[in-house]
């Protein structure tokens, strides 16, 4: 009972929910599903219920094919797309900066070997502007676009991705 | 007639439906069953661990897994020798057995293989089958090692304030740099209602579900370091490919069941510490845990474990990033940053003047600042696009690479900080009358506590109980019971705008001739401010309106409530040596008409990592009295 007097106490007044409760729909776009709305505090709790459950529905281990999972990972094929939607900030950022894990990460994902890295950085910083066109690019447009600038470049063509 | 050539028919149909390999070979199924039960199999820890069986209170067993298709025989759940037999039969059948939907040999992998070792199956009369979808699993995972993943305590979310633990696989292929790529292993409950109250409700008294998953890291470290601003640390542990098959291996049979999720026992740091069992069954973690799991007492609890833990690295959060870059700014630059800040229009004209790398520094910095804002606050998200593009474009145009900033932990690994219990053992005096005091608080950590390893300025402490024997008047009393009291102080910052707050519910007891002790039930709520100073070493100077309502028989009428506020200072005078100071006042318009003063001076000295001294001044002037009362007291304190 005293367990619930504090419970009841200390989490009365802190709205929770869930927005991300069914996150299987088409494709792979779970970076912008999971996090979409994401501004103001509340989505903040939102986000973070019971150390919480986002995407344990998606990503359950042995839990057969759901979209773009198999089982509870990314489908070879998906890997990419399912990374970019999922990091664009982050990649937006780290184009711009010239590095970054999420922009090395990205290389690893193209299968751009180490010694082709730092042109793939310096590429991606140079044609920033090409790649993310506008505020609301989106993470199919930026891909596509990486290719484009990628199957330019006389180092870099060998490993664009089959978009 | 027809009745039995109907049932004849069923029959059939039945065991042509399900071709047994059993009953090709009933013989070696009962051989099998003989040795099991001959070694004692299913009393063997290993087996207890793989199917999550505990004792009972009245000496049987029951496991943890709530979901039936966990259990292949139907008393499975509490019966181990049953479920181990039922087991042996399903290993001969490709019928499809679990949520998973796969034959028992695949579903249950884990147990599979042990049996086979155990007891020598012969693959001739017990055929392997190939678990494709397990195989194509763990070929993803691609594990080289495992981690254990702190992300370290959360004030503003009652869920997150103790920390959470995950594993992360780490890949054979990836690199430091790109072990965002890697999967974990995540156990956290499937919420199902958007209350507060039932939210709190149900996830103390077992009313959510919780499942094993294998989110991405690079969505653990959004959320996580970006979204909550909290810095992780990662251990990677020394296990060997053998141990790393079976955690993995166990943690694919998991797909078939839920449990039932208790915030402060099995909750998700709990649930990994039998993987980590399994893993390496000379480990014997979670018993120490059954009752009350606080994450980081386990990851004290995993590093404790000699030579488990490898390397330990600090990924610091996005705040924690932008207050060491900002650290490197002179002032000048400073200037420069808030103008860009601020300013939606472009470059001011000191930054040309700046050379290139700082120039980016800058940009970075602004960025960073938008990113967190985006997560904190309530924004206009179209104009923070706009400006976060045009930071963007301009900081590409300047062609270099940020230059490495090397962070420093802001503290120290929370394996190196006190346990979360604590126990107090004080010799006092109050107004010529010596006590004794006995102090017990299972949880977690008060603002006088030392912080290495947590958050300073965060105080959550649950149920700490203060018992007193006065010597002249030869009686033990309650002092004081705090069900929960919770503090948060955040320094202000022009960027990290938190409100600081405190919020607490206690019995509580005030001296007065109407009664020896008073006791009261007392339920306080503040919120304010804190300043960050380094005159001494570091110190918080903060103030807190609060709201304060007490209801005892004594009062006339029975309640009393109110407001007023404290004002206090928490100050590293030394290393290991913490002073608190504060004074609070509070006036009472509501019930009896009252007013209340405190003071108190208190300082702590700690002795070992799990030992401290305390020592408490407090002068009070309760209920409309004149005069002062006060107390002293000198307290032992031990951590455990």
């Amino acid at each position: 009972m005293k367990k619930l007097i504090y419970a009841a106490v200390v989490f009365a007044l802190i709205p929770v929910s869930h927005s991300f409760a069914s996150d299987t729909g088409p494709g792979c776009g779970f970076g912008t599903m999971i996090f979409k709305g994401q501004k103001g505090i509340v989505p903040q709790v939102l986000a973070s219920t019971t150390n919480a459950s986002f995407g344990s529905q998606t990503f359950g281990i042995s839990t057969g094919t759901l979209g773009c999972m198999q089982d509870g990972v990314v489908k070879n094929d998906q890997k990419l797309d399912a990374f970019a939607s999922a990091n664009m900030e982050n990649l937006s950022q780290e184009m711009a900066q010239g590095r970054g894990e999420h922009l090395t990460s990205l290389a690893s994902l193209l299968g751009v070997p180490a010694e082709h890295r730092s042109e793939f950085y310096t590429l991606t910083q140079e044609k920033y502007t090409a790649i993310f066109p506008t505020a609301q690019t989106t993470s199919g447009e930026m891909l596509v676009a990486l290719n484009q600038e990628m199957s330019a470049h006389p180092a870099l063509s060998d490993f664009v991705s089959s978009h | 007639m027809l009745r039995w050539s109907t049932i004849f028919l069923l029959l059939w149909l039945l065991l042509g439906a399900t071709p047994l390999l059993a009953a090709e070979n009933p013989d070696y199924l009962q051989e099998l069953i003989n040795v099991a039960r001959q070694k004692g199999l299913s009393q063997n820890r290993y087996w207890l661990l793989l199917i999550h069986y505990h004792t009972t209170f009245f000496g049987g067993f029951t496991s943890d897994a709530s979901d039936n298709s966990f259990f292949l025989a139907p008393d499975g759940k509490t019966n181990p020798e049953s479920e181990l037999e039922t087991t042996l039969a399903k290993f001969f059948s490709d019928e499809l057995v679990g949520t998973s939907k796969q034959p028992a040999q695949c579903a249950f992998i884990a147990r599979y293989h042990w049996l086979k070792e155990a007891l020598g199956f012969d693959p001739k009369r017990l055929p392997e089958q190939t678990c494709e979808r397990f195989k194509a699993w763990y070929a993803a995972l691609n594990a080289k090692s495992i981690s254990l993943i702190f992300p370290s305590a959360y004030m503003n979310n009652p869920s997150s304030m103790f920390g959470h633990t995950l594993f992360r696989i780490n890949q054979k292929d990836q690199t430091e740099q790109t072990e965002i790529l890697d999967y974990t292993i995540n156990y956290a409950a499937t919420v199902t209602t958007d209350n507060g109250v039932l939210f709190a409700v149900w996830g103390i008294t077992g009313g959510f579900k919780g499942n094993f998953s294998t989110v991405p890291y690079y969505l653990q470290v959004r959320r996580y370091s970006d979204m909550e601003s909290r810095d992780i640390w990662e251990y990677r542990l020394n296990l060997s490919e053998e141990e790393i098959t079976r955690m993995l291996m166990h943690a694919w049979e998991l797909g078939n069941t839920t449990f039932t999720y208790y915030f402060f026992t099995q909750n998700c740091s709990y649930q990994l510490l039998p993987l980590l069992e399994v893993a390496r069954p000379t480990l014997h973690l979670a018993d120490a845990f059954r009752y009350w799991t606080i994450p980081a007492d386990t990851v004290r609890s995993i590093a404790s474990v000699s030579g488990l833990v490898e390397e330990m690295t600090y990924r610091p959060s996005r705040g924690t990033q932008i207050r060491q870059k900002r650290a490197l700014l002179s002032p000048e630059e400073r200037r420069v940053l808030s103008e860009i800040d601020r300013g939606t229009t472009m470059t001011p004209e000191l930054f040309d003047g700046l050379p290139v790398d700082r120039q980016a520094l800058l940009l970075d910095i602004a960025y960073d600042y938008t990113r967190y804002r985006t997560a904190k606050e309530e924004v206009d998200l179209d104009e923070i696009k706009r400006k976060q593009r045009l930071l963007l474009q301009q900081r590409s145009a300047l062609r270099v690479q940020s230059p490495p900033v090397t962070f420093t932990p802001v503290t120290a690994p929370p394996e190196t900080g006190h346990d979360t219990a604590r126990v107090g053992l004080g010799l006092g005096w109050r107004e010529g009358d010596p006590f004794e005091e006995l102090a017990i608080r299972p949880a977690y950590q008060d603002l006088l506590d030392d912080d290495i390893g947590y958050t300073s300025g965060a105080q959550i402490e649950l149920m700490n109980a203060r018992i007193r024997y006065y010597n002249q008047q030869e009686r033990v009393t309650l002092h004081s019971l705090a069900f929960a009291d919770i503090i948060s102080l955040v320094p202000l910052d022009p960027l990290f705008k938190k409100p600081s707050w405190k919020i607490s519910a206690s019995l509580e007891t005030l001296p007065s001739n109407r009664c020896h002790d008073c006791r009261y039930f007392d339920l306080n709520m503040g919120t304010g401010s804190a300043l960050e100073g380094h005159l001494l070493r570091r110190e918080l100077i903060y103030f807190l309106i609060e709201l304060d309502g007490n209801y005892g028989g004594f009062f006339d009428p029975d309640y009393r409530a109110g407001v007023g506020g404290t004002v206090g200072l928490l100050a590293d005078l030394a290393a290991r040596w913490k002073l608190h100071l504060f004074s609070t006042y509070l006036t009472y318009p509501l019930g009896e008409h009252s007013h209340d003063l405190k003071m108190s001076l208190q300082q702590r000295v700690t002795l070992l990592q799990d030992l401290s001294l305390r020592l408490e001044l407090n002068r009070r002037q309760e209920l409309n009295r004149r005069d002062f009362q006060n107390e002293g007291l000198v307290t032992l304190q031990v951590y455990f």
